[in-house]
């Protein structure tokens, strides 16, 4: 009996404190606005990861896709699928917002980007920036003030191996890799860089940099009867913030329907 | 006048759940003859497919789609339906699209008061016929643009009346993109900073004028919701058939469908500028050893460009079996009809395509003309590179 009474009495403290409360919340939103003060509850955190398109890859990476605000190196050999895996990310990171198609960009140094194979991957190509610049250099101001812009949900840069060629355009790049690193925290957009297999110069030098380096490896090509269906490789975390890293995943690129990504496993 | 416009978003698609229930609730895309996506089920849309695209384009976006293709008999028959529906009070009716149609209440009641009990009635039958799969919505106004609009703004199996006095006020923060102008001219107003029917209502006429030509000037009345369009309950018919002679004779596909489109095209500018468009085009046929033979071409939404018209000819042409040289073709536009506006598609894919503008606007200033936007211009370009076109984002330009 007296356990029963303790109980209503404290249910009526609760009640009254959450009246208080509710009555404090209120007061404050009608003098300074409603967003001045919002339960926990109520604020909905951005995704903070984009998903590459293969569940089980997104599995091993931690958050659920790479990361947003922070720069991920997709490192491979030719026919690794790593362009093609970057397309697919810039694709999710596009439709990513559910009310909206979000922009994503294209860094394109070699300016050998095929467009139409991007669009066949999945982009919109009304909601991709595109951008050639003259040089190396004027690719990494034009770099920074995109991020800057922070109206981009994600930047692709193809590829970091051509910066490499001009030893001024290298040192002045990796210069400018943790002002990157400090403009991408605010930004809401997650930057992709390209590089490929066997660059270990590189590696090294903007390795502390990189919040997710994935390398890519083909394993061997996929046949259907007399005729090539597509490929597999294994996708291998080399370092990441979240995830296990020496965690690998095959993952499946399909000719058919042009490009088709899909577990094995 | 006294318009009232009723639409069923999504008809076709919802035709189709009404005949298979099971596909309800997965991404359906439907096919018209030509091969291109005609209509999309919200969930299909979410995965990014529009219409107008390819099969293969569409399934790469969402590798589960179904693909149906559409059954144009039994979408004939349902649409005849609802227009005897409506028509059946004795008042003009005229087709718009699929699923929509303008009934003209002007002999009845030209007041919202006194139209209001007409349209209710009307509301229930158009339900009773369509079913619980399709919902209904109606506009009324005395004009049909604005009724259209006052449509489009409407809840399901419900309408929206629009005062005459409350017409200008109705429209004002409406979006450009439902008129029916070509995209070229949406983007332009759209660089312009000229997104809203109040904002280009606004603008100089001649300037109007002077930049989009007639069907800029038509398209200005009807976003200050000045349409005198009557209601046609029959279909607009061009002039006579055109005749062309190819002399010497000719068994090349290419140039006879350079030539006709040549000559269609002058009819199609015309059309355009009404902000109308073709719908059916018979073209005759006569072969050097005296045959001949008829191809005939129904398209499914008004055409107004010459792009998809080359597209189906072409078709049309490779897949005619030609007897022999071809010696005259004579064409006759049959049917022609309003241009129908992809209202929600466009208007979310041109609102945001003024981050990228403006975007570029700021970078090129600093970084010089370095940014581009990618559009598929000739997508069966045996070439991969070739089927792309980078277009400047900072000048008119195109690489």
């Amino acid at each position: 009996m007296i356990d029963t009474r303790h109980r209503a009495d404290e249910d009526t403290l609760i009640d009254t404190k959450r009246a208080q409360l509710d009555s404090a919340i209120t007061k404050l939103q009608q003098r300074w606005g409603s967003s001045a003060v919002l339960q926990a509850r109520t604020v909905q955190s951005r995704p903070a990861a984009i998903p590459t398109g293969f569940s089980q890859l997104d599995n091993i990476l931690g958050v659920g896709g790479i990361p947003v605000n922070s720069i991920t190196l997709l490192r491979g050999k030719i026919t690794s699928g790593k362009r093609t895996l970057a397309y697919m990310i810039l694709r999710h990171a596009q439709y990513s917002s559910p009310d909206r198609l979000q922009s994503v960009s294209i860094l394109d140094l070699a300016r050998s980007t095929d467009y139409d194979f991007a669009a066949r991957c999945g982009i919109h190509l009304d909601h991709l920036f595109i951008s050639t610049p003259e040089s190396a250099r004027k690719g990494i101001d034009a770099l920074l003030d995109m991020v800057r812009s922070r109206q981009l949900r994600a930047i692709l840069l193809d590829h970091i191996t051509l910066i490499q060629e001009e030893q001024a355009d290298w040192r002045y790049f990796t210069e400018n890799l943790s002002q990157l690193n400090v403009l991408l925290r605010n930004s809401n957009c997650a930057l992709i860089f390209l590089d490929e297999a066997g660059n270990d110069h590189a590696r090294a030098a903007i390795g502390a940099q990189i919040a997710l380096h994935l390398e890519l490896d083909r394993e061997r090509w996929i046949e259907d009867t007399d005729e090539f269906r597509g490929y597999q490789s294994r996708a291998r975390v080399l370092r990441t913030k979240r995830g296990r890293v020496g965690a690998s995943v095959t993952i499946e690129f399909d000719f058919k329907n042009i490009i088709r990504g899909q577990e094995i496993w | 006048m006294s318009v009232w416009c009723c639409t069923v978003p999504n008809y076709l698609i919802g035709l189709e759940y009404r005949h298979n229930p099971k596909l309800a609730g997965r991404p359906l895309a439907l096919l018209d003859p030509d091969e291109r996506v005609l209509d999309v089920s919200p969930e299909a849309w979410s995965s990014g497919v529009y219409i107008g695209m390819s099969p293969r384009q569409a399934q790469t976006r969402c590798p589960d789609l179904l693909l149906r293709h559409v059954d144009m008999t039994n979408c004939r028959a349902e649409q005849s339906a609802l227009v005897a529906t409506i028509a059946e009070c004795g008042l003009r009716v005229e087709e718009y699209g699929w699923g929509g149609a303008y009934l003209d209440l002007s002999t009845v009641a030209t007041t919202s008061e006194s139209v209001r009990p007409i349209l209710i009635e009307m509301g229930k039958q158009v339900r009773h016929v369509l079913g619980d799969s399709l919902r209904a919505k109606g506009g009324w106004d005395t004009g049909k643009f604005t009724a259209r609009a006052a449509a489009s703004r409407a809840k399901s199996n419900s309408m929206v009346l629009v005062d005459r006095n409350d017409e200008e006020r109705f429209l004002k923060p409406l979006s450009i993109t439902l008129l029916p102008l070509p995209p070229y001219a949406l983007q332009q107003l759209y660089r312009l900073g000229i997104v809203t029917l109040g904002q280009f209502a606004r603008l100089p006429s001649t300037e109007v004028w002077q930049r989009f030509g007639n069907a800029g000037k038509v398209a200005q009345h009807w976003a200050r919701g000045r349409d005198d369009r009557p209601v046609c309950s029959n279909v607009t018919l061009s002039p006579g058939p055109t005749s062309i002679d190819f002399d010497p004779p000719t068994a090349s596909h290419t140039s006879v469908l350079e030539k006709t489109l040549s000559k269609l095209r002058p009819h199609l500018l015309v059309l355009e500028r009404e902000l109308a468009g073709c719908r059916r085009l018979r073209l005759e046929l006569k072969f050097d050893n005296g045959e001949t033979r008829v191809i005939e071409c129904a398209f499914v939404e008004p055409v107004g460009d010459d792009r998809r018209l080359r597209a189906t000819l072409s078709h049309k042409f490779q897949t005619l079996n030609w007897p022999a040289e071809l010696a005259t073709l004579q064409f006759t536009l049959l049917e022609t009809g309003e241009l129908v506006m992809r209202q929600l598609t466009l208007f979310d894919m041109d609102e945001d395509h003024s981050p990228l503008l403006k975007l570029s606007e700021t970078l090129h200033r600093r970084h010089g003309p370095v940014f581009y936007l990618a559009r598929l211009t000739d997508e069966d370009h045996p070439i991969s590179g070739r089927r792309v076109t980078l277009n400047n984002l900072s000048s008119a330009d195109s690489t």
